[in-house]
């Protein structure tokens, strides 16, 4: 067991760079597992992580980086733990190469423009499918539920959560380009 | 790529994003992304998509309200203070890391063994022997088995466990003791009906051979009884105990102070004379009500409660109506209010502190017509400048209890004559309570409790317990 060293100044530093990377390394994690609980577990346990090997962590150098390679390891841990068949989910080597591609898309900063650019999406949508993607993201309400509040079937909220995600897709790209 | 092509990507992308994808489906998104960089760029852009809007407010018709900001932060991100002492940060942190990482491969030593004899098995048993994953068949005597991570737990024969790592073993049938030291809190013992999961305590489980279910009894410190097939679960602390059969999750017995009491130790509810009311019985209801700044976070499952900082808000209190119709004015000798917490994910459990709950209930029967839906201004008996005053002429204190610091799952509630006395005294046979946060949260920004309503698919609703005399 390591001891907690009592260094106030290092766990201040610890969770400053905690607080402000902890958001962008939600959305690198949820990205990759997709499921938002999921991810919640995994961001926890690999905080914890981080915290232990902090020690190892250089100051000065990036720390998001060095936290996305830990949480990594913990999705691929956490994925071998679960008792989720392998029927439902991509390999790990598939799930490698997405990182990989998250990274490049970090390093190019790609994702900064891009969340803008779904911000103006989303503002240009009826207010009826933005309640809808509300009842989704926010509210974490299954189709089912979203059915029953909406009114529609859930083949219909299927497809149109569906048409929705591609359609935001379709803008974001056009502002981008 | 060109746009059919994309949109078959972006279609398999959601299906996936919705587990929805058959094995087929899978297996061409497996093979498409491993063979097309391209499509590996579409896949991540739009899961970044997904993930931005899940940890980010849609903002409703342009408006962006800043303590919706604050607030939704820490909801969907437990957020950590930036300028938290020295101190306060250490404590934080003792908290926050609860489950150490995974261990490697050998992560126990078998630490002494007492008149012991194995059936044959797939580890070693001898004294000092260093364990890995693998089954220990104990028939006769005792086995102290001493884990990396700090637990210690001692098998009494006979009994089976599987240690899986550092911080989890899975007790099959028999008995074991744990010690958990600092730095092993989160050890976990799964058992055919529960897992049991310590948070720094010596508690011993007993698992039952034929049917599986599990007792746990508390000797020091805190430990968590979790229903693996529904999440549900129950706090023990020192003295107290817990049962667990089939899939329900028992009560907890003993332990607890006069008029606050938790988690738990409901009566039983098959005993004789005992009728439970709900606000999902037919004349029930139930319902929440938030004041001060605009702010659009709703629940429908859940009624939730906050008591701000900020004096104009928001705030929330919550409602619930049960009927009473059924039950003789006079004849209640008992009762207990049961509200079943759930975490909102709004904040660090560890940044709140001991929280204190009042619950009301409303003397004016006048009063009593309250309907989901309401607001602030027309909620009854409510004082519209508070997030926690109630008018003090047309509501009485019936009791308070605190759901502990870091604690924001369990079975809370009120009891006492208090309640008994305005349960009886009701003149329409419909009685309203009111529960208020009577603890504000420590800064601002975020910080809201809530229970399972009547509407919740799978948790209890408020129910009242009431023994009537026969």
């Amino acid at each position: 067991m390591s001891e907690i060293e009592h260094d106030s100044e290092r766990t201040e530093a610890f969770l400053r760079l905690l607080n402000e990377h902890e958001r962008k390394l939600a959305i690198y994690v949820t990205g990759l597992i997709t499921c938002p609980r999921d991810a919640q577990d995994i961001l926890q346990e690999g905080k914890i992580v981080m915290w232990r090997q902090f020690h190892q962590f250089e100051l000065g150098t990036n720390f998001a980086a060095w936290a996305r390679k830990i949480l990594f390891y913990q999705i691929l841990a956490y994925r071998r733990r679960s008792k989720r068949t392998a029927a439902e989910t991509l390999s790990d080597r598939i799930l490698e190469m997405l990182s990989e591609e998250s990274e490049s898309a970090i390093r190019e900063q790609r994702w900064v423009k891009r969340e803008e650019a779904l911000q103006q999406c989303i503002g240009k949508l009826s207010d009826e499918h933005r309640e809808i993607l509300h009842l989704r993201y926010r509210d974490e309400a299954s189709i089912e539920r979203i059915s029953h509040r909406t009114e529609r079937t859930e083949g219909a909220v299927y497809r149109l959560l569906s048409r929705l995600r591609k359609n935001l897709f379709t803008c974001v790209e056009k502002e981008l380009a | 790529m060109n746009e059919s092509k994309r949109d078959e990507l972006l279609e398999l992308a959601h299906g996936y994003l919705e587990k929805s994808l058959s094995s087929e489906d899978l297996d061409r998104l497996e093979n498409w992304l491993l063979s097309d960089q391209e499509a590996r760029r579409i896949f991540v852009d739009f899961t970044h998509d997904h993930a931005a809007m899940h940890w980010e407010q849609i903002p409703e018709e342009g408006e962006n309200h800043l303590d919706d900001l604050v607030e939704f932060r820490p909801r969907r991100l437990p957020t950590l203070p930036q300028a938290l002492a020295a101190a306060a940060a250490i404590a934080l942190l003792a908290l926050v890391l609860v489950r150490p990482p995974a261990a490697p491969k050998s992560f126990a030593t078998m630490a002494k063994t007492e008149s012991a004899r194995w059936e044959s098995g797939e580890l070693p048993t001898a004294e000092g022997a260093r364990l890995s994953e693998g089954t220990l068949h104990l028939v006769r005597g005792l086995a102290t088995i001493q884990f990396d991570s700090g637990a210690e737990v001692i098998l009494e024969a006979p009994a089976e466990l599987t240690l899986v790592d550092a911080m989890n073993c899975v007790l099959a049938n028999g008995t074991a003791v744990a010690e958990v030291s600092e730095g092993a809190e989160g050890f976990q013992i799964q058992t055919p009906t529960a897992n049991v999961i310590d948070h720094g305590t010596r508690f011993a489980i007993n698992v039952n051979r034929a049917t599986g279910a599990t007792q746990t009894q508390v000797f020091d410190g805190l430990v968590e009884v979790e229903l693996p097939t529904t999440g549900e679960s129950v706090q023990l602390a020192t003295g107290q105990s817990n049962f667990v059969a089939g899939e329900e999750l028992g009560s907890v017995s003993e332990g607890v102070e006069e008029g606050t009491w938790s988690p738990g130790s409901r009566p039983d509810r098959r005993a004789e004379g005992w009728t439970v009311l709900s606000t999902a019985d037919p004349g029930g209801h139930d319902a929440y009500v938030w004041g001060g700044k605009p702010n659009d976070h709703v629940s429908e499952e859940l009624l939730l409660l906050k008591n701000s900082s900020d004096l104009s808000g928001p705030h929330r209190k919550a409602y619930l109506r049960f009927p009473l119709a059924e039950i003789e004015p006079g004849s209640i000798e008992a009762a207990e209010l049961t509200l079943r917490f759930v975490p909102t994910g709004w904040g660090l459990a560890s940044l709140i502190e001991d929280s204190e709950f009042a619950v009301y209930g409303i003397t004016n029967d006048a009063l009593d017509t309250w309907e989901h839906g309401m607001d602030w201004k027309s909620a009854p008996a409510n004082v519209l400048e508070s997030g926690t005053q109630l008018d003090p002429d047309s509501t009485t204190l019936l009791g308070t209890f605190t759901v502990p610091r870091g604690i924001q799952s369990g079975t809370f509630g009120i009891r006492g004559e208090e309640l008994s006395t305005f349960l009886n005294a009701d003149k329409n046979r419909e009685a309203s309570l009111i529960v208020v946060r009577l603890t504000k949260e420590t800064r601002g920004g975020g910080l809201v409790h809530s229970f399972a309503s009547a509407r919740h698919s799978v948790l209890p609703a408020p129910a009242l317990a009431v023994k009537v005399a026969r």
